[in-house]
């Protein structure tokens, strides 16, 4: 748990040629593709030399993606939001306990209404 | 005196001082922005138990819906 889940990382893994396209597309969120082809253009557009530039700094000072940083695909996602808006983020983690404590709620009525037995001790439990 | 003293401080006031009010308050907004790491270990922590709760729930769901598949209706 010493790791950032909120710091860029060069990820290896995908590389093609040093892992910064791709590590960029992974921090975002954004196609992996589509962040090479934006990179190619803009180096073509005429940013010749200071693309290359700024890709081999960031190689250089960035670090690889420690191994098993997320335990699922569902976390990665999670974590990209996160990185994207960290409000928006907490508020869907609210939601959801709200959610699951109006379906907890349901299955409480069911039963308190279901049988006055049950309902009598969970008043005297109170 | 004067002529000596005036362009020192001017130039301290220029090349020290401004550069240390932006730097300043650059990473104060920055500090602002981004989560510490308390807090980010905090928001994994919550999205984890979240996920395990909403998997019970969802067990508990199905136990009521298979001893009686209309329960959500006379509740």
């Amino acid at each position: 748990m010493t790791a950032r889940r909120t710091s860029f990382y060069l990820d290896k893994q995908n590389a093609k040629w040093l892992g910064v396209c791709s590590g960029i597309a992974d921090y975002t969120g954004l196609e992996r593709t589509w962040v090479r082809v934006g990179a190619v253009l803009l180096t073509i557009m005429g940013g010749f030399p200071w693309t290359l530039i700024a890709y081999l700094v960031t190689a250089w000072v960035a670090n690889p993606k420690p191994f098993g940083l997320y335990e699922s695909a569902e976390d990665a996602k999670f974590w990209q939001g996160v990185r994207q808006s960290p409000t928006r983020s907490t508020r869907d983690v609210r939601a959801k306990f709200r959610d699951i404590d109006r379906r907890l709620a349901d299955v409480e009525t069911h039963y308190t209404s279901r049988n006055s037995s049950l309902a009598n001790e969970i008043d005297n439990l109170r | 005196m004067e002529d000596v003293l005036v362009p020192v401080m001017v130039v301290g006031m220029l090349f020290i001082g401004l550069p240390w009010l932006v730097f300043h308050y650059i990473t104060k907004w920055k500090q602002a922005k981004t989560l510490t790491v308390d807090d980010e270990n905090l928001l994994d922590d919550m999205h984890d138990t979240a996920r395990r709760l909403e998997e019970r729930v969802i067990t508990i769901e199905r136990i009521l819906t298979a001893e009686n598949p209309n329960w959500k209706m006379n509740g």
